[in-house]
């Protein structure tokens, strides 16, 4: 589904240059569940943007569903975020303006679909637990309930892959246990999942724990 | 200002662009200036050439030194007289140069003229080349003038060899300086004059200039034009005070997470406050600093351009201490304003939302955008842009008033232009006459039944005087003349008794009306006629039959004017002075040229102000890009394009655009109708507003393409920065 090779990312230029993600080989399988473990600094947020198509790598490639999406330009890279993956921040960034609803909506319209945006949205909101909140603006919103939009926003479109960067990180452990699970449930649908976190406990869930140190993926033996 | 090197350094564009902004913002109000400067240079000419309060030509004088004006401080006779040369005619003026003490003519190059020498104005003629005057032939040894003449060719001579030219005694020109230059000192020292001339048995030949106050005799003529622009210059003010205010707005929220860290760290609210405030202070000094010179410069160059053009005068440098005095204060008064109200509210945001740089106020707290989210109206995008607008209310007002300022700015610009030409146009309409010949010294010079016997041409009589307070101009017509349309508005046309038919504009700002007693100050004195008729001309005009008014200027008999309908090659009288022959289409033409002149001068000035308010849009638009860099990252992460990202954005402009723009048009229209009424009362004459149509859809059609270009610009903007990036900064 996923390939990366090579895969660098420097930050910052001449002196300052840093290395957050130096030479990493990746592939991810259709349908399988990756946690992204490793200390702060380590390059995990880095390498997950390069995933999602929300960053440009230095150097190396990345095949994504058949696509060079590190060759893409602008528009095509982003056309190709809104037909295939699906992002989940650890500060849910809903559109300030938009209702829960329409937040949804707007995902799947970028998804290219022209019917039934409604419904679907109000479905997808209905399956995170939010069915009486829809009309609600993300300013009147709890920090969880934000989050469960931000989720269902991600899983509306039913993309083939999930990027999910401390998609608990700000809420409370029952919360962010509860979001967790509603991510979790994409699993059925065939998305490749990638989900970056500090909490062994939730990497657990994972098919595989890729853990990085200082930009680099350790080798399977070690990580576990 | 530790501060201000320190973001120098961090964003140079940033603060560069800013300090250009308010720059621009206060060079802008240099427009104010203006009027000022123009007026301020023709006085210090006024002041250094000793020009005269009281100008008269009268019949010729023996005793200059028998008149006696009290109040006086110098009294000096002259010779002037109109004289054929090689190839057409000049005005002659004897001066006696050992004695000059007003009007003072200096040489430029060479030397003041000897007996036998003449000294000439620019252009008719080089030093050392002769010059002939009537039956004389002179050598020119200077060039130079007074700028009372300053837009006339003129041969000064010394005043011997004036009178021997001229075969004329005495003098023929009195100037006068008074201790006081009051208006109403004036008047008193023309009624003075005019009895001590009495007194010689002589009188005026025409009504005598009065120049008050210091000014320059110029500056009448300028007064209306540099009064349109002082009036645009708060067009220009108003557009600036925007753009200085969401410059600085957008200074201090670019802060707010450098702010928040430093109150996480333990900075007290007031200090931050007022190292914000020290900062946009800064920013608007600098930005002062280089727009004082800015508004100096522009100030000049519109002040050099009407002088020039109109005048021909080059003047010097002259600069407004008023207004440099005002645009420094605007600038530091403004900035302190804005940036207080934006430091307060940089330093009162929760402490957590700061720290994520989270937008200040979140959409949904006004119940307002609540409602506005239950409405969904239009697809998606629109939505987005339409809440976003409302969203930031001060923004959004600032953007409408930027852009219907500038709308304003050309409709007024517009509709002034139309005005002027439409009035110029109407000026002239009345007349019939095609073409004329007219005496260019005063008096009343020709026998008036000269023509007798050709009905295409008519005696007339073009003279100057004052009703009430004001200078009107004199036309002494026949009863059944066919030099002008009779039709009257009331009343009926002159019927050939002591009768006079008004302006209708002029009479309704005077109280004039049919059958009323219309008091006339004429060169001769004061003379009375009954109202008979309201003319549709838009001047100052009274109409008299030729003959009473004739007599009442002590010349029975006598025009100093022939007018036919018909070509003026048929005005073969051969008349015994010098006359300005002239066609009405040629007048036509003059005003078409003075036209484009102040049309030239007004779109400078819109120009100004247009650019100016782009300036202000675009600045409000990297503000609002700015506050929503998160929002419009996230939209790009879940798929957005930067064509969706354009119409978005471009979705939320151009009804803004369009709101803006009626109200400009509708501002425009005001400030025209306002800016003319104005003139129309203090000129005492009948203007008319006309709507420049046609400068609507320019208008509307400009705010548009603007705010898309501008629009186009920001989705450029927005999308080069990595999507990764700006939300990684919000982590
Ligand atoms: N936008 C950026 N500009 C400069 N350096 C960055 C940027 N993003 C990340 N880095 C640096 O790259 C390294 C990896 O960061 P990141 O990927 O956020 O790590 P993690 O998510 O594992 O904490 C860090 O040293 C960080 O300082
Ligand atoms: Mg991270």
């Amino acid at each position: 589904m996923l390939e990366a090779r090579d895969l660098t990312r420097v930050w910052g230029k001449g002196d300052a240059a840093q290395t957050a993600v130096d030479g990493v080989d990746l592939a991810l399988g259709r349908g399988e569940v990756v946690a992204l473990v490793g200390p702060s600094g380590s390059g995990k947020s880095t390498l997950g943007g390069l995933l999602a198509g929300i960053d440009r790598p230095t150097a190396g490639s990345i095949v994504a569903a058949g696509t060079r999406i590190d060759q893409l330009d602008d528009d095509e890279l982003a056309h190709w975020r809104g037909r295939h993956v699906g992002i989940v921040f650890q500060d849910y960034h809903l559109l300030p303006t938009l209702t829960a609803s329409e937040n949804v909506e707007l995902a799947l319209k970028l998804n290219g679909q022209r019917r039934g945006r409604r419904a679907a949205a109000k479905a997808a909101l209905y399956e995170v637990g939010l069915a009486e909140k829809t009309h609600r603006l993300p300013s009147q919103l709890s920090g969880g309930e934000q989050q469960r939009v931000a989720i269902a926003r991600a899983v509306a479109v039913q993309p083939d892959l999930l990027v999910a960067d401390e998609p608990t990180g700000s809420l409370d452990r029952a919360t962010g246990e509860a979001v967790f699970g509603q991510l979790l449930e994409l699993r059925a649908t065939g998305t490749t999942i990638v989900f970056i976190t500090h909490d062994d406990e939730l990497a657990r869930v994972a098919d595989r724990v890729v853990r990085m140190v200082d930009g680099r993926i350790l080798p399977e033996a070690v990580a576990s | 200002m530790t501060w201000l090197t320190r973001s120098l350094r961090r964003a140079p564009a940033r603060i560069v662009a800013s300090v250009l902004a308010i720059a621009l913002a206060v060079g802008a109000i240099g427009v104010f200036a203006v009027p000022g400067v123009a007026a301020g240079t023709l006085r210090d000419l006024a002041a250094e050439d000793h020009l005269a309060h009281v100008a008269a030509d009268v019949t010729l004088i023996d005793d200059i030194e028998a008149i006696v004006i009290p109040g006086a401080e110098l009294i000096e006779g002259r010779i002037s007289r109109t004289v054929a040369t090689d190839d057409g005619s000049i005005r002659m003026i004897g001066v006696d140069f050992a004695d000059q003490s007003i009007n003072i003519v200096e040489p430029d190059l060479g030397r003041l003229p000897g007996s036998g020498e003449v000294l000439v104005s620019e252009g008719v003629a080089e030093i050392g080349e002769s010059l002939t005057l009537g039956d004389a032939s002179l050598e020119v040894v200077g060039i130079g003038t007074t700028t009372w003449w300053t837009a006339d060719d003129v041969a000064y001579t010394e005043l011997s060899t004036a009178r021997s030219i001229s075969g004329f005694d005495g003098a023929n020109r009195i100037l006068v300086r008074m201790t006081d230059s009051g208006a109403d000192n004036l008047d008193l020292a023309v009624k003075d004059l005019r009895s001590s001339l009495n007194d010689q048995d002589a009188n005026y030949l025409s009504f005598p200039t009065t120049v008050p106050d210091g000014r320059h005799p110029i500056e009448g003529d300028l007064v209306q034009i540099s009064t349109m622009i002082g009036l645009l210059g708060v067009v220009a003010g108003v557009v600036a005070l925007t753009l200085l205010a969401s410059t600085t707005n957008t200074l201090i929220t670019e802060r707010t997470r450098e702010v928040a860290v430093m109150r996480a760290l333990g900075g007290a609210r007031r200090p931050l406050r007022r190292r914000l405030r020290r900062m946009a202070l800064g920013i608007a000094a600098v930005g002062a600093l280089i727009g004082i010179p800015l508004g100096i410069v522009v100030a000049n160059v519109v002040a050099r351009m009407i002088l020039t053009q109109f005048v021909g005068i080059t003047p010097g440098v002259a600069v407004s201490g008023t207004v440099i005095a005002a645009s420094l204060a605007f600038a530091m008064v403004g900035a302190r304003l804005v940036a207080g109200r934006a430091a307060r509210r940089v330093t009162k945001l929760p402490l957590a939302d700061a720290l994520r740089d989270r937008e200040g106020s979140p959409f949904g707290g006004r119940w307002t955008n609540r409602l506005l989210a239950r409405i969904p109206t239009g697809g998606l995008f629109e939505r987005m842009a339409l809440r976003a607008g409302a969203h930031r209310r001060a923004r959004t007002t600032a953007v409408v008033v930027q852009l219907a300022s500038g709308v304003a700015a050309v409709v007024a610009v517009a509709s002034l232009g139309s005005s002027i030409a439409v009035f110029n146009t109407a000026q002239l309409d009345p007349w019939t006459w095609q073409s004329g010949a007219q005496a260019v010294d005063a008096g009343l010079p020709f026998d008036a039944s000269l023509a007798d016997g050709d009905a295409t041409i008519e005696p007339v009589i073009v003279e100057f005087g004052d009703v009430g307070d004001w200078e009107v101009s004199i036309y002494g017509l026949a009863a059944d003349t066919v030099m002008i349309d009779r039709a009257v508005r009331d009343g009926e046309w002159l019927d050939g008794s002591r009768g006079a038919v008004v302006s209708a504009g002029f009479a309704a700002a005077e109280g004039i009306e049919v059958g009323s007693t219309l008091e006339v100050v004429l060169a001769s004195g004061v003379s009375e006629y009954e109202v008979q008729g309201l003319h549709p001309s838009r001047g100052r005009d009274v109409y008299i039959p030729t003959d009473v008014l004739a007599a009442d200027l002590g010349a029975e008999g006598r025009a100093n004017a022939f007018w036919s309908t018909g070509t003026a090659d048929q005005l073969d009288l051969a008349l015994p002075v010098t006359v300005d022959v002239f066609t009405l289409d040629g007048l036509f033409a003059e005003d078409a040229a003075a036209r484009d002149l102040i049309a030239q001068v007004f779109w400078v000035i819109g120009l100004i102000v247009v650019s100016v308010a782009v300036l202000g849009v675009s600045s409000a638009m990297a503000v609002n890009l700015y506050e929503r860099r998160h929002e419009l990252a996230t939209f790009q992460a879940i798929g957005g394009q930067k064509h969706q990202l354009r119409r978005i954005l471009i979705t939320e402009l151009v009804p803004l655009a369009l709101v803006a723009s009626a109200l400009g048009v509708v501002a425009g229209w005001y400030g025209a109708v306002g800016i003319i009424g104005f003139f129309e009362s203090v000129n005492a004459v009948e203007i008319g507003t006309v709507f420049a149509t046609g400068s609507v859809p320019l208008a509307v059609a400009g705010a548009v393409a603007a705010v898309s270009l501008i629009g186009v610009a920001a989705a450029r903007q927005a999308s080069r920065r990595p999507v990764g990036l700006t939300l990684r900064g919000a982590a």
